[in-house]
C-alpha cells in the first residue's frame, strides 16, 4: 500500500533556511493541485520562495487564489513557451491555527 | 519541516491538507498523536472510526466485553459476524481496514486504579465512552494526575452530554461536574437502559471531533463547558462550568493558567 | 411574572417528571435553588420523587452550573440534569 512520495515533486528540504524550490502540478487535477501546494508551503520555513508551475485555467485561477489566501504572497506569475504557468510564492508567516 | 506522508497517505487526507486550519503540518500532527478511547461501544465506535479515519497515528481501545446480538443497533464498529468475539479484537480488525497506515493498540482488559495511571500516560488525549461511573471518575483522577486532556461523553435514552475536561489548562474535571453519582447506575431500571442508536452516533462523532480539535489546537476547546443534545427536541444546551476549588481529584493541582 | 422563574428538566428527570420545562412563582424575599424545590416538593409528587435523589443532580442558573446553595432570582433560567454513563 505505501509508496513514496515522488521524490521529483519534492526536492529535499531543509527547514533551517529559507530557500527556493520548485513543485510540478501539470498533471494534477483540482483539488490535488492546491493540496500538493499547500504540502510543499506546510514543509518549508517562513521566507522561502516556492515555484509552482501549473497548466490551465481552473489550476491558475484556483491555485493563486487559495496561496493568496493562506496569507502568503505571489510574487510572478510566468507563462512558459509550453503554455504552463509558474507561481512564484512567497511563504509568509503561518497564521494563527483556528 | 518536510513531510514524510507516503502517496497514498497524501491521497486519503487530501480533504484535510486543503483545510487552510490542518494543512500538512496538521496531518503531521495528527500522524504523531495518540488518542486513547474508553470503551469500544456505542460512543467508541464512531469516536474511533474517525479517528482512525482522520489519520490519528495511534488509538488504543479499552474494553473487556465480547461483541452481543444487542449490540448491533448502535456499535457500529462491530459486524454480526463478530457476536461473541472480544469488542476490542473486533474494533481493531474494522479500524485496520479502513486506515491501514495507523496502529491501533487493543487493551482488553477492565480499568482500575493499579493499571489505568500506566495507560493514560501512553496517550496525548483520552476519549471516555463507558458505561459505568467507577471507571469515569478512575479515568478522570488519571488525566488529572498525567495532565491529559479528557473528551467525556455519555448517552441516555435520547440525549447525550459531552465535555472536554483539562484542569491543568483551567476548569473543571469530570469530578468538579459530578462530584457524586453513587447509586445512579444502579438507579435505572431496565426499561430505562434503551438507548437510541442514532444517538451514541452523534455524541461519539462529537467527542471525535473534540479530541480533534484538542490535537489540532483548533477553535474553542469545549473545556469548562457542558453540551447537553436532546435529539427529541433537537436541541443543543450548552453549560458553562466552573472547577470546584475543593474539589479532591483537581482542588490542589498545580494549574498553567488561573481561569476557571 | 417579575416574579417567575423558568425550570428545564434534562434527560432522565423530564422523562420522571413527564415535562421539559415550567415556570414558577418565587415568594417575595429571596430563596435559594434548595428551598425553592423544597416548597415544589410539596404539592407535586414526581417532583418531589425526582428530587429525593437530588445530592446527585446538578443545577444550572441562566446556563452556569451553580449549587443548591444559590439565590434564585427573578427572570432566571434553572436547568436540573443528572450524570449519565450510557456509552
Amino acid at each position: 500500500m505505501k509508496t513514496p512520495t515522488d521524490p521529483s515533486a519534492f526536492r529535499p528540504l531543509d527547514s533551517f533556511s529559507p530557500e527556493a524550490i520548485t513543485l510540478d502540478i501539470t498533471r494534477e487535477k483540482c483539488p490535488m493541485t492546491f493540496v500538493r501546494t499547500r504540502l510543499a508551503l506546510d514543509g518549508v520555513v517562513p521566507g522561502s520562495v516556492l515555484a509552482v508551475r501549473l497548466r490551465g485555467e481552473e489550476p491558475h485561477k484556483n491555485v493563486l487564489r487559495s496561496v493568496l489566501a493562506l496569507g502568503h504572497a505571489v510574487l510572478s506569475e510566468q507563462t512558459e513557451a509550453d503554455g504552463s504557468v509558474v507561481l512564484t510564492i512567497l511563504k509568509k508567516d503561518p497564521a494563527p491555527a483556528g | 519541516m518536510a513531510f514524510d506522508f507516503t502517496e497514498d497517505e497524501i491521497q486519503r487526507y487530501s480533504r484535510h491538507i486543503l483545510l487552510p486550519e490542518v494543512g500538512g503540518t496538521g496531518q503531521a500532527a495528527l500522524k504523531a498523536a495518540s488518542v486513547l478511547v474508553v470503551g469500544a461501544g456505542g460512543l467508541g465506535s464512531p469516536a474511533a472510526l474517525y479517528l482512525a479515519a482522520a489519520g490519528v497515528g495511534r488509538i488504543g481501545l479499552v474494553d473487556d466485553d465480547a461483541v452481543e446480538l444487542s449490540n448491533l443497533q448502535r456499535q457500529i464498529l462491530h459486524t454480526t459476524q463478530a457476536v461473541g468475539t472480544p469488542k476490542v479484537d473486533s474494533a481493531r480488525a474494522r479500524l485496520e481496514a479502513l486506515n491501514p497506515d495507523i496502529t491501533v493498540e487493543t487493551w482488553p482488559m477492565r480499568l482500575t486504579a493499579e493499571n489505568v495511571d500506566a495507560l493514560v500516560q501512553q496517550y496525548d488525549v483520552v476519549c471516555d465512552g463507558c458505561d459505568n461511573f467507577a471507571t469515569r471518575y478512575l479515568v478522570n483522577a488519571a488525566c488529572v494526575r498525567a495532565g491529559r486532556p479528557l473528551v467525556s461523553a455519555a448517552v441516555q435514552r435520547f440525549e447525550g452530554q459531552l465535555s472536554t475536561f483539562h484542569p491543568a489548562r483551567g476548569g473543571p474535571c469530570y469530578h468538579c461536574l459530578y462530584p457524586q453519582t453513587d447509586g445512579m447506575a444502579q438507579g435505572l431500571t431496565c426499561g430505562e437502559a434503551g438507548v437510541f442508536g442514532a444517538v451514541t452516533g452523534v455524541m461519539g462523532t462529537l467527542q471525535a471531533t473534540e479530541a480533534l480539535k484538542e490535537l489540532l489546537g483548533l477553535g474553542t476547546s469545549l473545556a469548562g463547558r457542558l453540551l447537553m443534545w436532546d435529539a427529541l427536541s433537537t436541541r443543543f444546551t450548552t453549560i458553562t462550568l466552573q472547577r470546584d476549588p475543593t474539589c479532591p481529584v483537581c482542588g490542589d493541582m498545580e494549574r498553567e493558567t488561573s481561569d476557571g | 411574572m417579575a416574579q417567575d422563574v423558568t425550570i428545564f428538566y434534562f434527560a432522565a428527570l423530564r422523562e420522571q417528571m413527564g415535562r421539559e420545562r415550567e415556570t414558577v412563582s418565587l415568594p417575595a424575599q429571596p430563596i435559594t435553588v434548595e428551598s425553592l424545590i423544597q416548597g415544589l416538593r410539596q404539592t407535586d409528587a414526581s417532583l418531589n420523587e425526582v428530587f429525593a435523589d437530588s445530592p446527585r443532580l446538578r443545577v444550572a442558573i441562566n446556563q452556569t452550573l451553580a449549587t443548591f446553595q444559590d439565590i434564585v432570582k427573578p427572570g432566571d433560567e434553572l436547568a436540573f440534569f443528572p450524570p449519565m454513563t450510557g456509552g
